[in-house]
């Protein structure tokens, strides 16, 4: 886990009371999110909404996860279109040992593709959220980009 | 014998030919898959030189690795297809006829098919500078009474596939003939 959790009071010396008062006694409440602001980890609440009191600030979050749900939308299209690629060329392809080695080919790519796919995916802390604040959005950590 | 699964084998049929489009055809599609690969590679390399820190965010790292799986994927597929286009558009000719196998898109394939003795002409044609120097062209093949030609698209040396048909159709037509 990158970058050191914010505490409720490390916030509010930061002039940033309104995200402080959302921090939860216990950090993995299911009701908040942690996302990164400010090179930080701070929590907030999981639902888009817009924040209680006399500020106007607006933010949604969107769940990290949603994207890699997307990925696998996506791997799984890709999956049916190399079923329908291997089918072609194992019914139409000439017996030889081009239509071999090709798909052959074709298939340890792909199985490499995944792996590799899988190794990185499967280190990442998927219950971060990508918040966006008044439109800016926190992508990268920092209030810089 | 070249060994390929020839559609409604008539008897004592022969494969004589396969031909495919030439080779330069399929290079050409391999260079835009490297170009396509290579492009988003040095921008990402440019993006992390601008902002060192993306490979550290906590949901640009994420995203980095979701968009790089991605798009490998898809390159790969976008590859092979190529090779599958190329190569399974495919004419045959046997000593009988001559076969179209069109592999158009994931989802289409069509085959068509001339009988030798239906032949009435048959042209060559090389036309362009990259057709010259790397000696491919087009076949057209009339047959009698159609106003629809038979062609055969950038394939390798059209003068020597036509001679191989010219040759076939009139032993063909003599063996129709006697």
């Amino acid at each position: 886990m990158r970058g050191a959790l914010a505490t409720r009071q490390s916030l509010v010396n930061r002039k940033e009371p309104e995200i402080a008062k959302f921090i939860p006694s216990v950090t993995r409440d299911p009701r908040f999110l942690s996302v990164a602001r400010n090179d930080k980890r701070i929590w907030i609440p999981s639902a888009s909404r817009r924040m209680r009191g006399n500020d106007n600030m607006n933010f949604m979050t969107i769940p990290l996860i949603a994207f890699l749900y997307l990925y696998l939308l996506f791997v799984f299209i890709w999956l049916i279109f190399s079923l329908v690629a291997l089918f072609h060329m194992v019914k139409y392809g000439q017996i030889n040992f081009m239509t071999f080695i090709t798909t052959f080919a074709y298939l340890a790519g792909s199985v490499i593709i995944l792996f590799l796919s899988y190794e990185y995916l499967s280190r990442i802390d998927w219950n971060t959220g990508l918040t966006i604040f008044q439109g800016g959005a926190g992508i990268f950590g920092t209030n810089n980009f | 014998m070249l060994k390929y699964r020839l559609p409604g084998v008539m008897p004592g049929e022969k494969i004589i030919k396969i031909i495919r489009k030439d080779a330069f055809i399929l290079f050409g599609k391999f260079i835009l898959a490297v170009i396509l690969t290579g492009l988003p590679a040095l921008a990402g390399l440019m993006m992390f030189r601008l902002y060192p820190n993306l490979l550290e965010g906590e949901i640009s790292y994420p995203l980095i690795v979701l968009a790089t799986s991605g798009y490998a994927l898809f390159i790969w597929l976008f590859l092979f297809f190529s090779f599958i286009d190329y190569y399974l558009d495919v004419w045959l000719i046997t000593n009988e006829r001559i076969i179209d196998i069109r592999q158009e898109g994931f989802f289409s394939r069509t085959v068509a098919e001339l009988k030798l003795f239906q032949i009435q002409d048959v042209t060559s044609e090389l036309k362009g500078f990259s057709k010259f120097v790397f000696r491919y062209g087009d076949v057209y093949v009339q047959t009698a009474g159609e106003v629809q030609r038979f062609t055969f698209r950038q394939i390798p040396h059209p003068e020597e596939v036509r001679d191989i048909i010219i040759k076939l159709t009139e032993e063909n037509k003599k063996i129709h003939a006697s």
